[in-house]
């Protein structure tokens, strides 16, 4: 065995030497073809397959036939998929194989020819940034900012599947709402496994309401995707505020009415917003016990804001409504007969007002002794 | 006495103030302890209102520069609760001042009633109903003493919004500690009661008491005698007949002349009266400004 080996060994490198005769000289292919381009497009530098993932392989076991030269018109490369015929197939299915045969996104254009780059090669550094330039070449609108947390460390693929890859909209996507907590929680599995449970994930997973006119937000609905927004951040809360509007309107409507949506509106850094009194994966129904907004959990969470806030201070309105007698009837009143007394007393002295501007013109006019 | 005889006349820079216009001499209205409380009260005021209207219409496009201006929402609420704090110290001043002025009086019944006084009267009701009836051609304009009903009622509104919108402010700056003794929903009434009786206050001063007081046509364009202290005796005569009529009256009776301090006042400097005419002209246009922010966030 380790004689064969050994041999093996030797044939291939006296092959690859034989090979590299020719493809390693870029002077000595121009020769050979029509153009210099020509002739870089068969340059085969030794190191760059040494280096590579092939860098075991000789070239013959992709390339047959070519062993003598000048090479015979029968030599043939295999395709990719005769080795990886998994990934081909997945590749199969997406998006990038549908395509013409002029423009099709193959193996090539991720894993490079001879300079074979492997998942671990793909996933950081040069190859890293050098395969999300060549997808956002074409996907221009989806290029990263350098702000984005995601901007440095993570591929493309990483979201949009590597070989199966879908349009973002597709059901058989991966950042698909349903496949989200899955493809996010590849990574962020501490937030994915408690976000099953929360109110938005587990309607998003049980499929309920997804058919109704209302969708189940997934990771991207509040955190974005293009750019994704660092959450730790208060510019992200704020805006998260708008996304949470979009679908809890009324609940939008009477934060924006309260002390902490005024302050929020005009800047304030401080001040709550909703994910800080409801969270933000582990969001439940304020009757439900676990809930951050449960009766019984109210003062802890309102005193990480408020230190000293007891059962009488956590029965304050965070989402008043002034019109809505049921909720809070004394609110109500109040609120009407402040409107009330306001249109009163502007109303009877604004009269007295006008009237008195009225009755001094006409004295004036008439050459009275007010004028 | 030659002075009492003598046609006071108008510089040239005074007909701005109404309350220089016509013959003298000059009649002490207010005295210093109350022209500096006015001062304050002005100074107090539209730092609140302009701290505080920003965070009542947080969605009007205002708000936002407006906000900016003070230093962000934060420090806009730390000068609104300097303000209310300060407004809180001279009121206090305000309280001891008039004790003072009561306690030390010669004629304690006058402070209470009469044409001197400042406590309502049942003759500010029926001038109240006169002054309508004279609006449609029925009579005579009612004559008012030191203090007409619009002036008793400037002053009690005053008292009834520091009650108002100073309980509810105090509430809102400490939630937690009165939430000892008051539930939850209480601080939601204070919003309320605080944000409308504001706007109540802030229209009713930049609209009803600038037009009784500044701008109706007899007056217009400033009447300064809240920051000069002092009118013209034919001012005093047309706007405070009463009170005039007992100048007159008691100057006759030489006996009574400590009960009533002698109210003839030096004419007002020209740089008293440029600063009014300063100060006065910024504080209504500040005002005005504020209604027109107002009228424009209720469309928000």
């Amino acid at each position: 065995m380790a004689v064969l080996a050994l041999a093996s060994a030797g044939v291939a490198s006296a092959q690859q030497l034989d090979c590299s005769r020719c493809h390693g000289e870029l002077e000595l292919l121009r020769q050979h073809v029509a153009s210099l381009a020509d002739a870089r497009a068969l340059l085969v530098p030794e190191a760059v397959l040494a280096e590579s993932a092939h860098g075991g392989i000789s070239c013959g076991e992709c390339h047959n036939g070519f062993g003598r030269f000048p090479h015979p018109a029968t030599g043939r490369t295999d395709s990719c998929a005769s080795c990886h015929e998994a990934a081909a197939a997945e590749w199969t299915t997406g998006v990038h194989a549908r395509m013409d045969a002029t423009e099709r996104v193959t193996c090539s254009a991720c894993h490079g020819i001879h300079d074979v780059a492997d998942t671990t090669a793909l996933s950081q550094g040069p190859r890293l940034t050098a395969m999300n330039e060549s997808c956002t070449a074409c996907h221009e609108t989806q290029r990263l900012t350098p702000e984005d947390p995601h901007a440095q460390e993570t591929g493309c693929w990483a979201c949009h599947a590597p070989h199966s890859t879908h349009a973002a909209d597709a059901s058989l996507s991966w950042v698909a709402p349903m496949a989200q907590p899955r493809t996010c929680g590849a990574c962020h599995d501490a937030v994915s496994t408690v976000w099953v449970d929360d109110v938005h994930g587990s309607a998003l997973m049980s499929g309920n309401g997804t058919d109704g006119e209302i969708e189940p937000p997934a990771c991207t609905s509040c955190h974005g995707a293009h750019p994704i927004h660092s959450a730790g951040d208060r510019e992200f809360s704020v805006a998260a505020v708008d996304r949470c509007a979009a679908c809890h309107e009324h609940a939008a409507e009477t934060f924006f009415g309260s002390y902490h949506g005024k302050a929020t509106a005009l800047g304030s850094t401080v001040s709550a917003t909703c994910a800080q009194c409801h969270g933000a994966h582990t969001i439940l129904p304020d009757e439900h016990p676990a809930s951050s907004v449960a009766a019984s959990n109210l003062v802890e969470t309102c005193s990480d804001c408020h230190p000293q806030a007891r059962a009488s201070f956590v029965t304050y309105d965070s989402h008043p409504d002034p019109m809505d007698r049921e909720r809070n009837p004394v609110l109500f009143y109040s609120f009407w007969f402040m409107n009330a007394l306001l249109v009163g007393v502007l109303g009877v002295f604004g009269l007295h007002t006008v009237l008195w501007w009225v009755r001094l013109m006409i004295d004036r006019r008439r050459g009275g002794s007010h004028g | 006495m030659a002075e009492e005889t003598r046609t006071y006349v108008a510089p040239a820079l005074l007909p701005l103030d109404s309350a220089q216009r016509g013959r003298g001499p000059f009649i002490w209205r207010f005295t210093f302890f109350h022209r500096l409380t006015h001062f304050f009260a002005i100074l107090s005021f539209y730092i609140l209102i302009l701290t505080g209207i920003p965070l009542r219409f947080a969605c009007a496009p205002f708000s936002g520069p407006l906000i900016r201006f003070w230093g962000g929402v934060e420090r806009a609420g730390l000068i609104h609760r300097a303000a209310a704090a300060f407004m809180i110290v001279y009121t206090f001043a305000h309280i001891v001042y008039v004790a003072a002025r009561v306690v030390r009086a010669p004629n304690k019944r006058r402070m209470f009633w009469g044409s001197d006084s400042m406590v309502p009267h049942p003759d500010d009701a029926r001038d109240f109903v006169k002054q309508w009836r004279w609006y449609f051609g029925k009579g005579e304009k009612p004559k008012f003493g030191r203090y007409g009903y619009l002036e008793k009622m400037d002053y009690l509104g005053e008292v009834w919004g520091f009650i108002i919108i100073g309980g509810s402010g105090f509430m809102l700056w400490f939630p937690e500690l009165f939430s000892r003794w008051l539930p939850g929903w209480v601080f939601n009434v204070a919003t309320v009661f605080h944000s409308y009786e504001a706007m109540i206050a802030a229209g009713f001063l930049f609209t009803i008491h600038f037009f009784n007081v500044h701008l109706r046509p007899d007056k217009f364009p400033l009447d300064a005698v809240m920051f000069t202290g002092r009118a013209t005796k034919d001012y005093m005569a047309e706007e405070h007949p009463l009170m005039m009529a007992d100048i007159e009256a008691r100057e006759a009776e030489p006996e009574s002349v400590k009960a009533v301090p002698d109210r003839r006042a030096p004419a007002p400097t020209r740089g008293q009266t440029l600063f009014a005419a300063i100060f006065g002209f910024a504080a209504w246009g500040i005002g005005l400004a504020t209604v027109g922010m107002i009228l424009w966030a209720a469309f928000c």
